[in-house]
């Protein structure tokens, strides 16, 4: 919300005279109008995107399965040289994470947390992730697999007060847009396998693209990476809701998801698989 | 001329700060809330929190859209300690925007208290009214706030689902 502010110039006018400053006719005295955002007011229409670890196990209620060697190498992550990309990463990296616990792989868990941490750190949510206790608080669960899925959920929700404390939320909406887009690639990449019940799964997850591009225009430093990451994230929404069986469908997304013809779902999967890629793999420069 | 830049700017930075004034104490009301609301639903995993800022005085609406795409039953705990005008919650299957959209359920007048709902009700009234849907994956909450005392409110809301 912004506020308007309208400055008489003849208040500072007044303060020079007394100053010995210039004189001034009341009538030759213009306005000035000030516009101060008023970023303390929340905007008419919001939204609360859901955690990576629901939406992984999402997808696990919906048949998918763990493959190794399909998350994003934990060798990557020193390649992240720019904040949205290691912002990005740590949305991909939490993704990872809840990818290996809810399928009892602790030790896959337990190094993706170490990469979590350590980018988390870089984004500047230290006091959130330099918590030495973390991995010794995994380390005592191993083998519960209820209890390392606490721990992540109490992350998640220490890293969101952090954010929301220090003004940072447009943080977390890019940290968001990365484990959406790692979520969806396992869930496609799988879905060959169980093309019924993880295509609706992954038409529910759609629901989440265009709040998630929202979060990211809401990012204050719109440079030209975040824009051309923005860019591959609208390629996938204009592609997903030019499909005929999109358009067909009921606007109110609780009603029946659109099922998605073979050749739409490979377009998609081939967009998504593109989107992922442009994320863990950004070109060094 | 320089000094009158000078002053300018020295009146902006004033006014912006008086902007902010008091900031910190309200910040740290609605941390404590947002903890109340947390212990409302604690037997909850933390799926989300949200705080909306308004300027109380007139009339006015705001919208969160929620996702659930678990089976699990979600909770909501909603603070709306810090709201002075009065406020009412409606709770609908689609945006505005979307035609047909149906509200659900609808809290009046639920200024200055703490409440909880949750999916496994509202699922049985949503299939009432809409039988050929399973459940609700998507929720548009929308706060309704009545004019009032021109202040600064907010009503907090937390999310979680059950293990």
């Amino acid at each position: 919300m912004k506020i308007q502010l309208s400055i008489p110039i003849v208040a500072g006018a007044l303060l020079l005279s007394a100053c010995g400053g210039e004189d001034a006719s009341k009538k030759d005295q213009p306005k000035v109008e000030v516009t101060v955002e008023d970023a303390s007011v929340s905007a008419d229409d919001d939204f609360m995107l859901p955690q990576p670890i629901s939406l992984a196990h999402a997808f696990k209620n919906a048949g998918l399965t763990y493959v190794s060697g399909k998350t994003n190498p934990i060798s990557n992550k020193d390649n992240y040289s720019k904040k949205i990309d290691q912002l990005l990463n740590l949305g991909v990296y939490s993704t990872d994470l809840a990818y290996c616990a809810i399928n009892n792989k602790t030790q896959e868990a337990r190094d993706y947390l170490a990469a979590v941490q350590d980018l988390g750190t870089k984004v500047g949510l230290e006091s959130v992730f330099s918590d030495k206790t973390l991995i010794a608080k995994f380390d005592k669960n191993l083998g519960d697999q209820s209890a390392l899925e606490e721990l992540i959920y109490d992350i998640q929700d220490k890293s969101d007060a952090y954010l929301h404390d220090n003004d940072l939320r447009y943080l977390a909406a890019v940290e968001f847009a990365g484990a959406w887009a790692e979520g969806m690639y396992l869930g496609i990449d799988d879905s060959r396998k169980n093309v019924k019940n993880l295509s609706v799964a992954i038409v529910d997850q759609m629901t989440l693209l265009r709040n998630t591009i929202k979060g990211l225009e809401g990012h204050p430093s719109q440079d030209a990476r975040l824009k051309s990451v923005i860019g591959m994230f609208q390629d996938v929404l204009t592609t997903y809701e030019g499909f005929e069986t999109v358009k067909k469908a009921n606007k109110n997304v609780n009603f029946k998801a659109p099922e998605l013809t073979a050749q739409e779902f490979d377009t998609l999967a081939s967009k998504i698989v593109s989107l992922r890629n442009g994320i863990v793999s950004p070109a060094q420069k | 001329m320089k000094k009158l830049f000078f002053l300018l700017a020295g009146i902006l930075v004033l006014t912006s700060a008086a902007l902010q004034q008091g900031d910190g104490a309200f910040d740290a009301q609605i941390n404590t809330l947002k903890q109340e609301c947390k212990d409302l639903i604690k037997a909850t995993r933390y799926e989300g929190s949200k705080v909306t800022y308004y300027n109380a005085g007139s009339k006015q609406t705001k919208s969160i859209e929620l996702f659930m795409f678990l089976p699990n039953e979600y909770q909501f705990a909603v603070s709306t300690k810090k709201c002075a005008a009065p406020v009412t919650l409606r709770l609908y299957d689609a945006a505005a925007d979307v035609e047909e959209r149906t509200m659900i359920k609808e809290y009046k007048n639920v200024q200055g208290k703490n409440f909880v709902f949750n999916t496994t009700e509202l699922n049985k009234i949503y299939r009432k009214k809409v039988p050929e849907v399973e459940r609700l994956k998507n929720l548009h909450i929308e706060y309704v706030i009545g004019s009032g005392k021109t202040n600064k409110e907010a009503i907090v809301l937390v999310m979680g689902h059950k293990a």
